[in-house]
């Protein structure tokens, strides 16, 4: 194991990760790695426009892994646990674009809905993308909806390039759910 | 009626509602926890607010330099119930006040702007 760890952390190294948190997620730990995200973007001058994008888009990673995200080291928690999820996020950069990657854990029925429309919003251009965003800011939400439903959207909007997404089969019920976004 | 303040945290913003002078100021950052709990108590307060009012001029001062995209929803909601009132008579003006090096700030301003018929919506320079 600490092994393994001084292989992640080289790897990370040579790809810029600067910021990387794994395990439970809540609200409290997207607070504070924030802070922590913020504060490397400040020393390092990072302008304000790419500094509330890359934070925006930070914090819509990171609720989408404590809202949806599902922790199927626990099987008896399939969906909706009161407890807080299993996600993974980093930030990188190359001393000019930042990419943050967040990877969490869904079920199949999520996969089903998430794939499609993750590549319909993908397939936007920016004023079809701004239109889409405002029309759905704009219907009320249903009663079972956990966040505004426009997360999504607000990362493909503040990205710079389309996102990259991928699902890998953990069993016959999971998957592991990666997000990249480039800014 | 009492005035509304609600004091600023990390994830939230100042609220103040002052039924005294018919300002109302919402300032700072919004990311809560759970985004509609945070935001009922304001929106009853407002609610109550609109039915007590007549034609008296009313200011909504809103200077969020960041927010995630619930409370940009809610924040639609808070000003669709605002034109409904301008619609009915009431004289409301929202101020949106940015900073200019925050082109989002900006950006997000005019989208609402947009999306608004008859409540007035002026983007304001700090």
């Amino acid at each position: 194991m600490l092994g393994n760890l001084f292989k992640f952390t080289s790897q990370f190294a040579q790809k810029g990760v600067f910021l990387c948190f794994s395990g439970p997620t809540s609200h409290e730990i997207l607070v504070s790695t924030g802070d922590t995200l913020r504060q490397f973007l400040i020393n390092n001058n990072v302008y304000k426009k790419k500094y509330y994008c890359v934070f925006s888009i930070y914090v819509e990673l990171f609720e989408n892994m404590i809202r949806y995200g599902v922790d199927c080291f626990h099987p008896e928690l399939e969906i909706n646990n009161p407890s807080c999820p299993y996600g993974i996020i980093t930030v990188s950069t190359d001393g000019n674009q930042f990419t943050i990657q967040s990877g969490n854990i869904i079920t199949k029925n999520q996969f089903r809905k998430l794939e499609p429309y993750l590549h319909s919003i993908n397939s936007m251009d920016q004023q079809m993308i701004r239109d889409y965003y405002r029309e759905k800011r704009k219907q009320k939400c249903d009663p079972e909806c956990k966040g505004a439903g426009i997360g999504l959207i607000e990362i493909v909007r503040k990205s710079s390039k389309p996102i990259s997404f991928s699902f890998e089969e953990i069993d016959d019920k999971f998957l592991f759910y990666t997000l990249t976004s480039v800014i | 009626m009492n005035n509304l303040e609600i004091s600023k945290t990390k994830t939230t913003p100042e609220i103040n509602f002052k039924n005294s002078t018919n300002e109302l100021t919402i300032k700072g950052e919004s990311y809560p926890e759970n985004t509609s709990e945070f935001y009922a108590p304001v929106f009853e307060w407002l609610e109550n607010y609109l039915d007590e009012i007549t034609n008296q001029p009313v200011i909504v001062n809103i200077e969020l330099v960041y927010f995630n995209s619930s409370s940009s929803k809610v924040l639609m909601d808070l000003f669709d119930m605002l034109e409904e009132n301008v619609e009915e008579g009431k004289n409301i003006t929202v101020n949106w006040l940015y900073d200019e090096e925050n082109e989002m700030a900006v950006e997000y301003g005019e989208d609402f702007m947009e999306d608004l018929e008859s409540l007035p919506f002026n983007l304001v320079k700090i």
